[in-house]
């Protein structure tokens, strides 16, 4: 009889009913997807797909056939050239400091999309530093450290993101290096994104404040000990890659509110912004 | 500052007529049960000067000297006419009798006691025997579930008892049981509310023209009164239905009534009829009960005594256990997961009538909500030569708990003034939730840890008010009122005045035209799980980083009474907010690591549009259809990239008709149909490649989606079992509702269902067709 019950109860309460919807989704034209992330050290390139409409089978494809028009300060550059292997549009010149970049994507069949970025300025660092012995872990074992010193301009907002890597002496390469400290900058004020830390001068405008991390027991004893990539980022770049951390880190739950990835691109979508990269290599 | 206030206030009050002015002034009840009767209408036909009842049905009205015929009036109750000669203040205490049968419910009279007599608008009141008339959900008649199918009002999900009043959010409602907050209202998991029908004596409801001794919410006041009890018998109730069980009793505890009680409990059935059905260690078990008690002491004719006491809880534990192995060779785990939460609530009142003129309220309360979850794992591991034992607990809790004092006076200076005053004083503490985990066994030394990221915060409310009503002329009248709020939390002190002005003006055929304007300030402010309906509510303060809310409302509406007890109303408003909170994009709720106000951002948002309902309260055909057009959009930096969107509760249309037929004395029919635009959702309507190779979605802008149109019909059928028996003491009745008539899919939530290829969107719908019979008893 309880069992009775119990499917009855299940039945009416608990008889939750799940089917697809024919949902009406609002309508949705494909868009262009631009892709163009410029540093002071290599080759401007871009990648140009479309988007797909959520409820289609397809996935998003790389747009071959583009227009890529670049302007430099307002000057025509001459078009950018597909190139088939990396599936992006390459310019032959490297970004700098101070110049207007502004792309132009036109693909049949799509509204042209354009955006444009700035580099920001060279970065003030000072030399970083590696001192050994500085940490002890839990089994008594002696921890380094290594200090980024960054020199912040107070008349602007700025954005950072520290890498570092050690030097593997069988790969003789750089490999990187996880982020482990006890600064506050680091643990409270920043986001751990694709192995570095990317954070904003909120906590320190204007002022010197050197970085603290730590480096594991029995690193550092090879020459050259250890590499620290310094970069300075623009404001979009910032605010792209710390949306999409986020969008990567959102579970898929009822609880967890959408995240909107940043896009600077108009009439599209993807990301145009500048950085600049310095490094360091302590040897 | 203060004392320029306190001055105009005091000049304002000496404004009213001073000459021959006498005073009828008096408590209204009903014969049938001794009940105060709350709103009744109170009106001398002459001069057609009225009022209505208060709280505590008590009336005052100030008159000139002569031959008046005093009308006193309530739905359900014969009208009851005093003819007399006033030539000095009097006191009527009066008892309405009960209208035996539903045919004479017919008015045909010139309507009066009708809403037009009114200045305060935008205020509803649903007689609660109506209610319990309406088709319920699994035959629970829920308060609430019937307040949503007013106008300006809409539930949140399918089922869900939520409240979201004009573009409000459910947070911003002050829900008031005998004068006390209530900080959560739902039962099982928000299926139902924690309001028991049968514990009720009157209910309001206010969606703008917020009368100033109200404060602290910027989108609504529900304000519910508990029945006193009988003064001259015993009485009881009781009825089962498929979700729970009742039992109300009341009555006079002293002779002549002088003190009386009221207690209603309810509780769930399903623990009780599922206990033992687990098996191989597995349990399953969820409850919840609602205890109202009452009681109410008349010192003298002029002093009460009042004791409020009100506990809820809901609790969900399931445990699992399963052992493996055999022989010498042998694990076994036991998991355990609960959840529960309530309120708790206290009121101590004393009402004191003052001479003819003045009536006092004081009120001491204590409520509080807290909320628990938690988890227990329990492992051993035995072999020939090892035994292993783990041992892991973790749980999570949250909760306010407030102390409150407040006191409530009224002077009626004269025949067209009315002064009213107050202060009021909340201490509140804030558990924004402690996060504890334990773990033990063997092998390892035990780990004990409570992490609060929050802490406790205290935060002290004071606010005091005046008001001034006063008739200008014949037909015009403005209630204007000012309440200054001083909020301290930490060390951030903050002061709100907040102006409050109602005005009515009545054209020909009673017709009333009425506008009014209300600031209010929020100082707390509720993180919520706004899609799942889990009881997840952390309150916490304003701060100096997050400042209280604030909403200033314009409305405007008419009034108009008809023939056979039929009225219309209209009304349209507008309605800004300033420092409303919404989650950052990527909140996960449950983010124990991250200090709240981490999680939110504060932004501004409008609501507006317009509303209409046509309400008959009375005859053997009785109800409302309403229709609401509205908009509510919100504006917040750092969401939706700073654009404005519209609120997740947003409903463009929202239709809703209430019908109640008495077929004869046994027989009653009624129903209810809702139509409703769906609301505002977030989902992708694109896919792309980010920089790095990640698929993204393009949701392209917040709640930019709709969900599907909803629709419902509902119908019950009501069974008087011993109609004839006059004599009989007791009374049977059978319920037979059926939710949902023609099977509508309504989806509770959508969800995307990635697994496929294209990804589907799939809804999940709780209630299909749902037929239900209940039963219940009075004696």
């Amino acid at each position: 009889m309880k069992r009775l019950l119990l499917l009855l109860l299940a039945g009416i309460v608990i008889g939750s009913c799940e089917r697809e919807l024919d949902f009406k989704y609002n309508s949705y034209s494909p868009k262009l997807v631009v892709n163009a992330l410029l540093n002071n050290q290599e080759q401007l390139v871009v990648s140009v797909s479309a988007s797909v409409p959520f409820a289609s089978s397809g996935s998003p494809q790389v747009i071959e056939n583009a227009k890529v028009s670049l302007f430099v300060d307002g000057v025509l550059q001459a078009p950018l050239s597909y190139n088939g292997f990396n599936k992006n549009y390459a310019a032959s010149l490297v970004p700098q400091a101070g110049k207007l970049y502004r792309i132009l994507v036109e693909a049949p069949g799509y509204v042209s999309v354009e955006a444009e970025a700035k580099l920001p300025a060279q970065g003030s660092f000072g030399a970083s530093v590696f001192k050994d012995s500085v940490y002890i872990d839990s089994a008594g074992f002696p921890l380094g450290q290594i200090t980024v010193r960054i020199l912040d301009d107070g008349s602007m907002e700025n954005f950072y993101r520290i890498k570092l890597f050690y030097y593997e002496r069988v790969l003789d390469d750089f490999v990187e290096l996880p982020i482990d400290s006890e600064d506050p900058l680091v643990n409270q004020f920043a986001r751990n994104i694709d192995g570095g830390v990317v954070f904003s001068d909120a906590t320190f405008n204007g002022n010197r404040r050197d970085v603290f991390f730590k480096t594991p027991f029995g690193f550092g004893q090879d020459v050259p000990k250890f590499m620290v990539l310094k970069e300075h980022l623009s404001n979009d770049y910032y605010q792209y890659v710390t949306s999409l951390s986020r969008y990567q880190n959102a579970g898929s739950t009822l609880f967890q509110e959408p995240v909107f990835v940043f896009s600077n691109v108009k009439n599209g979508l993807g990301i145009c912004a500048g950085y600049q990269v310095q490094r360091d290599t302590i040897r | 500052m203060n004392f320029r206030v306190v001055l105009l206030f005091t000049a304002l009050c000496c404004i009213g007529k001073l000459h021959a002015q006498v005073f009828v002034q008096g408590r209204l009840t009903g014969a049938d049960h001794g009940e105060v009767l709350i709103g009744a209408g109170v009106v001398d036909l002459k001069s057609e000067l009225g009022t209505s009842t208060n709280n505590y049905g008590l009336f005052t009205l100030s008159l000139s000297q002569g031959r008046k015929s005093i009308l006193f009036s309530y739905p359900g109750y014969e009208e009851l006419v005093i003819d007399t000669f006033l030539n000095t203040s009097i006191t009527l205490n009066l008892q309405l009798r009960p209208i035996a049968t539903m045919d004479q419910l017919v008015i045909k009279s010139k309507p009066r006691n009708t809403e037009s007599q009114k200045v305060q608008m935008s205020m509803l009141d649903i007689p609660v025997q109506q209610i319990r008339k309406i088709p319920a959900l699994l035959g629970e008649v829920d308060v609430v579930k019937a307040i949503q199918l007013l106008p300006g009002v809409k539930g949140g999900n399918e089922g869900s008892s939520g409240l979201y009043v004009r573009g409000g959010g459910p947070d911003q409602n002050l829900i008031l049981l005998d004068g006390v907050p209530l900080y959560n209202i739902q039962h099982m998991f928000g299926f139902f509310s924690v309001f028991n029908a049968d514990a009720i004596n009157s209910i309001q409801l206010y969606k703008g023209g917020f009368p100033s001794r109200f404060g602290g919410r910027l989108s609504s006041i529900l304000d519910i009164s508990m029945k006193e009890g009988n003064t001259q018998k015993h009485q009881g109730e009781g009825s089962i239905s498929p979700i729970a069980a009742k039992l109300s009793l009341n009555g006079p505890l002293s002779e002549g009534g002088k003190t009386t009680y009221a207690i209603s409990y309810r509780r769930s059935l399903f623990d009780l009829l599922l206990r033992g059905a687990g098996a191989n260690g597995n349990s399953l078990l969820y409850n919840f009960y609602d205890l109202n008690v009452k009681l109410c002491h008349r010192i003298d004719e002029r002093n009460r005594v009042y004791a409020s006491f009100y506990s809820g809880r809901d609790k969900f534990f399931t445990g699992m256990e399963n052992s493996t192995g055999s022989g010498s060779n042998v694990s076994r785990e036991r998991t355990e997961a609960m959840l529960s939460w309530g309120n708790m609530l206290g009121a101590l009142r004393w009402n004191r009538v003052i001479g003819t003129r003045s009536f006092v309220n004081h009120t001491l309360s204590y409520t509080a909500y807290r909320y628990k979850n938690g988890l227990n794992y329990e492992g051993a591991f035995r072999t020939d030569t090892s035994f292993q034992s783990l041992n892991l607990n973790v749980s999570y809790g949250a909760g306010i708990r407030d102390l409150a004092w407040r006191s409530d006076v009224q002077y009626t200076a004269s025949g067209s003034a009315v002064c009213r005053g107050g202060l009021e004083v909340i201490h509140h503490r804030f558990q924004p939730g402690t996060f504890k985990f334990s773990l033990s066994g063997t092998g390892f030394p035990p780990l004990d840890t409570s992490i609060s990221p929050s802490g406790n915060y205290h935060a002290l409310e004071a606010a005091v008010y005046g008001a001034y009503e006063r008739t200008i002329s014949r037909g015009l009248s403005l209630d204007a009122g000012l309440r200054m709020v001083n909020y301290l939390a930490g060390s951030k002190f903050r002061f709100m005045p907040e102006p409050r002005l109602s005005l009515r003006q009545l054209m020909v055929n009673q017709l009333a035209v009425k506008l009014s304007y209300a600031m209010m300030n929020q100082p707390i402010h509720l993180l919520t799980n706004s899609s799942g309906g889990l009881p997840w509510d952390l309150w916490f303060p304003a701060t100096a980083r997050i400042r209280p809310q604030r909403a200033q409302q314009i409305a405007f509406g008419i009034n108009q009474p008809w023939k056979y007890g039929i009225e219309f109303s209209w009304e349209g408003y507008y309605k800004w907010m300033n420092y409303i909170v919404d989650y950052a994009e990527g909140t996960d709720l449950f983010d124990v690591q991250v200090n709240w106000e981490d999680k939110v951002r504060t932004g501004k948002g409008w609501m507006y549009g317009t509303e209409f309902m046509l309400q008959k309260r009375t005859g053997k055909l009785n109800g409302w259809m309403a229709y609401t057009l509205s908009w509510s959009e919100r504006q917040i930096p750092e969401v939706n990239f700073g654009q404005r969107y519209f609120f997740r509760w947003d409903r463009r249309h929202h239709a809703t008709a209430v019908c109640i037929y008495k077929i004869n004395k046994a027989w009653e029919l009624s129903s209810t149909f809702v139509l409703q635009s769906g609301n505002a959702i977030t989902l992708p309507q694109g896919r792309y490649f980010a920089a790095d190779g990640t698929m993204v979605n393009d949701y392209v802008a917040k709640n930019a989606q709709r969900m599907p149109l909803y629709h419902r019909l509902d119908v019950g059928v009501n069974k008087l079992i011993n109609p004839e028996n006059r004599f009989s003491k007791t009374k049977q009745y059978w319920n037979f509702s059926v939710y949902n008539v023609y099977n509508r899919f309504n989806p509770f939530f959508v969800d995307i269902d990635n697994t496929s290829q294209p990804p589907k969107v799939v809804g999940i719908a709780f209630f299909r067709l749902l037929p239900v019979l209940s039963y219940s008893y009075k004696f």
